[in-house]
Parts: structure tokens; sequence; C-alpha cells
């Protein structure tokens, strides 16, 4: 005869848990902790680019890079910040232990701003915790504004959204009014920031609005 | 590709819990599953397959489904969402979600131990 044992528990809850330890290892030294998340080609390497030459001398980041293959990511910032590059080999996202090497190999450092960039994808970053304070996605104005109805985990768990490339807008049938709207309608407590690399626009904007979101965070802790 | 984790996940935990118990093989294991589990029935269901099949077990994986269940904190009403518009319909609020979210496990059934001897292969 069968005997039945009741759980009742998250199957992820250790992960969970590993990523909360972290988290708050991280906050305890000041490190604020950003997973940038988006579609290959958003524009998430350009922007930390952008940051970086933004917080030269002034403010201190750290940049762990993902990508299934090559570093080239991290070879566009290597001169701009001390940069790590993760390589999962197949994996579609990164995960907490990947991240944890990645910290290490960069001498677990003390800085303001750890900035995660995960492998390009929408759909399965969302699932994984890899313990950061704040979670932003990118999403270019190529994309499509009727993108964060068919991806609501991953607007649902994020915090900010840019959408990037807004040089773009007079070109291609882009709403950020529809486009916000939607993604306000997943996640009601959502920032929505414009950038333009190209044409230099908002990037001061959010910078600001990080260092802003760091000093709230770390205020609230005491 | 995300589903082939979860199912090892799964199938850890369900014979850590037959190990630690000293219990016959893995049976049924039971796990429930929400809208924004961020994960596929099916392609759950598959993964466990192939991997109990690999280790010579016929160990079944049962997904029950969950709803979605939100809390407005504000009005501290729970409700069901049938789309995913998460502000409250009473006062606007953003509403945090209670049930649908994880991958939960429920349940695992244990056969007899073979010939009375603790079996939990796997």
């Amino acid at each position: 005869m069968s005997q039945v044992i009741t759980v009742r528990r998250d199957v992820l809850a250790e992960a969970k848990a590993d990523a909360a330890l972290a988290r708050e290892r991280l906050a305890s030294r000041g490190v604020f902790v950003i997973n940038l998340l988006s579609s290959p080609g958003a524009g998430k390497t350009t922007l930390l680019e952008q940051t970086a030459q933004r917080w030269s001398g002034s403010h201190s980041m750290a940049v762990l890079v993902g990508d299934l293959e090559t570093d080239r990511d991290a070879q566009r910032l290597a001169g701009l910040a001390p940069t790590a590059q993760l390589t999962t080999g197949g994996a579609c996202h990164l995960e907490l232990p990947l991240v944890q090497r990645g910290l290490a190999a960069l001498g677990d450092p003390s800085v303001e701003f750890l900035f995660i960039e995960n492998v390009g994808n929408l759909v399965c970053p969302a699932s994984h915790d890899l313990g950061e304070h704040f979670r932003v996605v990118l999403l270019s104005c190529t994309e499509g504004d009727d993108k964060p109805g068919k991806y609501p985990k991953m607007f649902r768990t994020s915090d900010a959204m840019v959408i990037t490339k807004t040089d773009l807008l007079p070109y291609v049938p882009f709403s950020v009014a529809t486009v916000s709207e939607d993604a306000k309608r997943v996640r009601p407590e959502l920032a929505v920031l414009q950038v333009s690399a190209l044409r230099n626009d908002g990037l001061d904007a959010w910078c600001d609005f990080l260092l802003r979101q760091r000093d709230t965070f770390l205020a609230a802790r005491s | 590709m995300h589903e082939k984790s979860l199912a090892s996940a799964i199938w850890r935990q369900a014979t850590q819990l037959g190990a630690e118990r000293e219990l016959g093989p893995v049976e049924v294991v039971e796990v429930e599953i929400g809208p924004l589990s961020g994960v596929e029935p099916e392609l759950l269901t598959s993964a466990f397959r192939q991997l109990t099949q690999s280790l010579g077990n016929d160990a079944e994986l049962r997904v029950l489904s969950a709803p979605l269940i939100v809390l407005c904190e504000n009005c501290q009403n729970e409700s069901q969402l049938d789309e995913m518009a998460f502000r409250c319909q009473d006062c606007g609020y953003g509403l945090t979600v209670v049930r649908g979210d994880q991958l939960l496990l429920l349940s695992v059934a244990f056969a007899e131990p073979v010939t009375g001897q603790p079996d939990h292969r796997g």
C-alpha cells in the first residue's frame, strides 16, 4: 500500500533562500544589485557603456555579463568598469551559482552598483532570482508596443522598464503611451524611462533614477 | 530546457524525502502550477518522464492547476484573477500575488519497500 507524504513546499524554496542571503550580504556592504533583462539586441550593453561613462570618477560600478557564448559584451565594457563574462554554454538564463562565481572572479568588490546583464531572453530569466535588489527590463521601439502583456511574468517581476532606441520612434508604429499602459496593467508600480544612446537622450535621467533608487533602498534599511 | 532542471529538482526532493523516512520507491509526485509560475505543465511532465525512465523508474508526475489569487493590501480583499490586470478594481492599488506564481511540491506517494528492505533508489 502506498504511503503519501504531504509537502506543500515551493520546489525553488532553497534557491530562493540562497538568493535572499546573497541579496542581504551585498546590501549590508552597500552594493546595490541590478538585474538587466531584455530580448537580444534591445540595448543592455550599450546602456551599461553609457552608464559607466557618466559615472567614471564619481560612482563605482561592476558588471557581470551573461551570454551563451563569447565574451564580446565583456570586451566592450572592460575598459569602462570591472567586468566579468559569465558563459552559460547553452542555458538561456543566468542562475545564482554562476553569478556568485562571477562575483568571486571580480574579487567581490564593494562597489555602489553591481549590474548583472542577463542573457537576452524575455522568458526564462524572469523565473530566476539572482539576488538582485532591482530588476530592469529593456524594450526597444522596434519590438512592438504589445509585448508586456505577452510576457506577463517578466514585466510582473520588474521594477522599471526602459524604452530604448527612442530615436526610431518617428519611423516605427510604436506608442510609448500604449506600451506603458500595457506594462502597468501587469505591474502598476512599474517606473518607465525612455533613452536613446544614439542621440544621447534620457541617459542622465536614467543615471539619476538609479542613484535615487539606491539611496531610497539604503535609507529604508537603516 | 528550464523544465528539465525543475524536473531534476522535483525528483531530488521526492527521493530525499523517501530516503529520510526509509520508504519504498517513488510512485506519484503531485505538484501545483499557476498562471505565473513560469512553467509549462506538459513540458514539465515530459521532462519528468524522461528523467525517471532514464533511471529505470516509472514514477508519475501529476500536475494540478492553481488559480491566480491576489490580495489588495489596501482593501485586505483576496480575489481570483482571470486576466493579467493587477490593479484593485475597488481602490486602484497594485495587487500582490498570493497563489499561482510558484511551482509547489504538494505530495509524494511511495510504494512499499521491496522485501521489507528500504528501497529508495534514484
